[in-house]
């Protein structure tokens, strides 16, 4: 016979528990009461019917923990574990939804914690949608309201893109797989930058297939970014979860798709008048500028009335200086001048001298020997000249 | 673009909206900026009421292409019609 430890046994429990089909992941209903809630933030409570009480925790930050009241009816959902150091076993909750819920909401809240959980609806995942899409492919049904109004919200906005439909069903069994479909051939064609799945207000029932996994996953694996406008501003579906953006309506979502008409015809004009206003600017500044200049250049250039002054200046200030020049080389003259005449024969022949030059030559003849008879003579006289001709010579010695 | 008007190798009259206003928003911004000798700054003005007008024209004159991705339904319902159409002409 074998005998266990304690904790031997409490560990057996809890694994016996976790491989139960039924106990690893059920919804339970009933009263809530001995609510407390501890510092820590997460919940203890117990949930009761007529018969019987089961011991629950709900984590900090799990769904719907602010439905828990005493006394409050609720549905829970979790798994049936063991607390091992008591040996105590509960019910360890994860999702809390008003008594009263219908079937598929419960689904939705248990597909919606397993998708969040794996990471599906991460905000670091969204991506942002092209600012001038040239492709935009829509998945919804093509005999609906909802494609006509996003042909007409995106003619009227930005009809300079390409729409394309993949139809598929929006509502029945045949929908998710539709979808599905649908995703997978938008994504084949390659040229597609943003994708619409959209559908029109319904009942919890008719928008079910966007709650679908299938869906979700379809989402999730696109290339191509994802918007998800289904039903009424109200409704959320888990397509609105996984998608990259959420719009509330079909229409809403044609106008995320793509910029506003009105205000791409704002940006230019506005870009036109920047222009222009500074062409202008530009040329009035050279203008400006040029006229600065010329008025420094006019200001900075040559004073031709000082020069002229200067020259004047100048010239009267040269021509004293040739009077003067002149007048001291005029009396030089004159002083030579009279130096001259005192040394002229003038005086000597005024005395009775004359000079005799041989005539042709003009030499002065100084000696009798050089004449002989019939040489012609001048004779200088101090006033007059006469010629005369040579008769004789008488001797040389005479002279001296 | 880099301040200069000089990249008249690309015909603005054909580019796609988006490339055009891309180059007009940087035509403004150079523009702005200051700093360019006139010559360049006049290319520049007339590259970018180019860029502008082209702009506008495309807005103005735009079409929406609508297209269709075939799938499964889309083809159930496409035959759906051309029976319903079939019906219809041999009714008339």
């Amino acid at each position: 016979m074998l005998v266990y430890e304690v904790s031997q046994v409490t560990s057996y429990m809890k694994e016996v528990l976790s491989r139960d089909q039924v106990l690893r992941d059920l919804w339970v209903s009933g009263e809530v009461t001995n609510l407390a809630r501890p510092g820590s933030g997460h919940s203890y409570f117990s949930l009761r019917d007529e018969k019987s009480t089961i011991r629950c925790v709900m984590f900090r930050n799990s769904r719907g923990a602010e439905l828990l009241n005493n006394g409050g009816a609720v549905i829970a959902h979790g798994r049936m574990s063991v607390y091992e150091s008591r040996g105590e076993v509960q019910l360890y909750v994860d999702i809390v939804q008003p008594e009263g819920v219908g079937e598929l909401q419960l689904k939705l809240e248990q597909l919606k914690l397993k998708l969040e959980q794996e990471g599906l609806f991460d905000v670091s995942r969204k991506r942002p949608l092209p600012e001038f899409p040239k492709k935009i492919g829509v998945i919804t049904s093509p005999t609906g309201a909802v494609w006509h109004d996003i042909q007409n919200v995106i003619r009227r906005r930005y009809p300079l893109v390409e729409l394309a439909i993949a139809p598929a069903p929006v509502q029945g069994e045949a929908a998710a797989p539709g979808i599905v479909e649908a995703f997978q051939a938008i994504n084949d064609c390659g040229d597609v930058d943003v994708i619409i799945l959209a559908r029109g207000g319904g009942s919890l029932e008719d928008l079910w297939p966007f709650n679908e996994e299938a869906v979700a996953r379809a989402i999730y694996a696109s290339r191509i970014p994802v918007i998800s406008a289904v039903g009424h501003e109200t409704d959320y579906t888990i397509s609105d979860f996984v998608a990259d953006h959420r719009a509330p309506t079909p229409s809403a979502a044609a106008e995320l798709a793509v910029p506003s008409f009105t205000d791409l015809a704002y940006r230019i004009t506005q870009a036109y008048q920047s222009m222009v206003s500074d062409a202008q600017n530009a040329v009035s500044t050279r203008r400006d500028t040029l006229v600065y200049l010329k008025h420094r250049l006019d200001r900075s250039g040559p004073d031709l009335d000082t020069l002229r002054l200067k020259i004047d200046d100048m010239l009267r200030s040269v021509s004293s200086r040739l009077k003067n020049d002149l007048a001291v080389k005029k009396a030089r003259h004159e002083s030579l001048h009279a130096l001259l005449e005192s040394l002229s024969p003038k005086d000597t022949l005024r005395r009775g001298y004359a000079i005799v030059q041989r005539s042709p030559g003009n030499s002065v003849v100084d000696d009798a020997a050089e004449l002989g008879a019939g040489d012609l003579v001048s004779v200088t006289l101090a006033k007059g000249f006469f010629d005369a001709s040579v008769t004789s010579i008488r001797s040389q010695s005479q002279e001296g | 673009l880099s301040g200069s008007g000089k990249k008249q190798n690309v015909d603005l009259n054909k580019l796609s909206f988006e490339d055009a206003l891309g180059r007009l928003d940087q035509t403004v911004q150079a523009l702005e900026k200051g700093g360019l000798t006139l010559s360049d700054a006049t290319d520049l003005f007339e590259d970018g009421i180019k860029l502008a007008r082209r702009c506008s024209e495309l807005l103005a004159t735009a079409e929406l292409r609508i297209s269709r991705i075939q799938t499964a339904y889309g083809e159930q319902m496409r035959m759906i019609e051309e029976a319903l159409e079939d019906d219809d002409s041999e009714a008339e």
